[in-house]
């Protein structure tokens, strides 16, 4: 009987059974991540996905109510352009259709994992866009279509959207305008770092900083609210 | 102990925004460190919060359609249980096909062949036009792809010297702290191609249990194909996947490459040593075909 994980290829099945040994777990380049115990959200989220491995398309359907405004919204800052950001979440929630049986809660909540998902599509696309332009010498980075200068959500946005989001914005708008500028150029530009520094005129060391701190005091900030 | 400089890459890893060769080394650092991994939790929950600030975009209604449409139609997709299959219930869509290619069909004999001229005439200047545009793109790509080739050589040439440089200083710090290390403390293993027809492929693996660090050289390997990248994984019966030990490129010419590497887990024994080929920036287990495959590691002669 072959030991090897049966989604792995022949191949690499007979190399993994060459060797002896119990298959206490899987492993994966992502570290293995022990954290607090999700909350009542993020429980609904997983059981959705372990509906969705057992072939549900009802709990997708639920699933993509739950995420999709974010996800949308997140792709449709990335790409500036509503056909890709369609493409882009479309290729996400049949990502995650399609891994459901490999997601598991001790590594991250399945909002963690659509949105890194999300965003490594949106940055490929991104920087495949940039090589074309490189074409067109001194041509200006594409604008995000945000203003990362602007404070809290204007009285309507917040009446639309969810609790979370406006807690989120809240807190975003909470930080130092040089680390908000700093977090959403990395997060929402698909900039690497260096690009963030060249961005923001900074060296890269207070770029660096700012995200740390940002993201520390956002955090913090999230976690006291009621 | 979270230090600060962990703390900072804790941060960029959790905003995707570590260089691979940062982020490999950054990965097998929160393997062994729990309270590390934690941390990275947190930033990464935390990062994926900011979603939520984007400014509000609602998705088109015929998105959700599409979506569940496509999850439907995945070959390989998990079995539903609301699955149309019956052949039966295809009927009344056959009958509504039918009926709508007769209702074409009655139009465009009503219509005539009048305009059929002119909507040719259109679909020429259309095609004509995509062309044109499709042969600009290609153009494009490829003055592209020749810059950052030239500069992709440019950079292997200064890693190549970089990585030869630490090696050389690891050497004398290790001389320096624990005296000259043994020839015993290393595994080395010959990794040959797994295809007989190409049997000038050269590859060997020196691995160090008590650093956890190694290097691979290869020369001869196969041009890497656009978008993809050569793997590295170590076979370690502990566990039940390979361990990644990070992706490389090769010199297109030369076919050799040189990387001093380390894994996402600690490693206890080595079975083996295996090269796949994979997409760009790796993949978390193995999906490529093996390249290269080596027989167990030994002392070195």
């Amino acid at each position: 009987m072959s030991i090897a994980p049966s989604y792995l290829p022949d191949a690499w099945a007979a190399a993994v059974s060459a060797g002896p040994g119990p298959l206490p777990r899987i492993a994966l380049m992502t570290p293995e991540l022990h954290g607090d115990q999700p909350d009542e959200r993020a429980l609904t989220d997983a059981r959705l996905l372990r509906r969705m491995a057992a072939g549900d398309r009802e709990a997708l359907a639920e699933l993509y109510d739950r995420f999709s405004r974010p996800l949308y919204a997140t792709a449709v800052s990335m790409l500036n352009d509503a056909a890709e950001a369609q493409d882009v979440t479309h290729d996400v929630f049949i990502s995650l259709w399609e891994k459901s049986s490999r997601f598991e809660d001790s590594r991250g909540s399945a909002f963690t994992w659509a949105v890194t998902l999300l965003r490594n599509r949106a940055i490929d696309r991104i920087r495949g866009r940039t090589r074309r332009m490189r074409l067109l010498e001194g041509a200006a980075p594409a604008d995000l279509g945000y203003d990362p200068d602007a404070g809290g959500p204007a009285a309507d946005e917040a009446a639309v959207r969810s609790e979370e989001a406006g807690a989120v914005r809240a807190a975003v708008a909470t930080l130092p305008a040089d680390q908000r500028k700093a977090l959403h150029l990395a997060f929402f530009g698909g900039m690497t770092q260096e690009e963030v520094a060249a961005a923001l005129n900074q060296p890269l060391g207070t770029v660096k900083a700012r995200i740390r701190r940002g993201l520390q005091k956002l955090r913090e900030t999230l976690a006291t609210r009621p | 102990m979270i230090d600060d400089l962990q703390d900072e890459s804790a941060a960029l890893y959790a905003l995707d925004l570590l260089a691979p060769a940062e982020c490999a080394a950054f990965e097998a650092r929160v393997a062994a460190d729990p309270a590390l991994a934690a941390r990275v939790r947190e930033l990464r929950e935390t990062a994926a919060a900011l979603a939520h600030a984007a400014p509000p975009a609602a998705p088109p209604a015929v998105l959700r359609d599409r979506i569940l449409r496509s999850a439907a139609d995945q070959a390989g997709a998990p079995r539903s249980p609301f699955r149309v299959t019956s052949f039966a219930t295809l009927i009344p869509w056959a009958i509504a096909a039918c009926v709508a290619v007769a209702a074409a069909w009655t139009a465009r004999l009503y219509e005539g062949s009048r305009s059929e001229n002119a909507i040719l005439r259109d679909q020429g200047a259309i095609a004509a036009l995509e062309m044109h545009s499709l042969r600009d793109q290609l153009d494009a790509e490829r003055i592209v792809n020749q810059r950052e080739l030239t500069d992709t050589r440019r950079d292997l040439s200064v890693a190549a010297a970089r990585i030869a440089g630490l090696s050389r200083e690891i050497a004398e710090y290790s001389g320096r702290q624990k005296g000259a290390a043994s020839m015993a403390d290393y595994r080395i293993a010959d990794l040959a191609s797994t295809e007989a027809a190409k049997p000038r492929i050269v590859a060997v693996a020196l691995w160090c249990p008590s650093m956890q660090a190694g290097i691979l050289a290869v020369s001869n390997l196969p041009r890497l194909p656009e978008g993809k990248q050569y793997q590295l994984w170590v076979i370690d019966p502990q566990y039940g996947s390979p361990v990644s030990g990070g992706v490389f490129t090769v010199n297109p010419s030369t076919g050799q490459a040189r990387i001093a590497f380390g894994t996402v887990h600690p490693i206890k024994s080595i079975a083996k040593f295996a090269v796949s080929l994979e997409r760009e920036g790796g993949v978390p287990s193995p999906e490529g075909p093996i390249v290269l495959l080596s027989d167990s590691p030994r002392l070195p002669d």
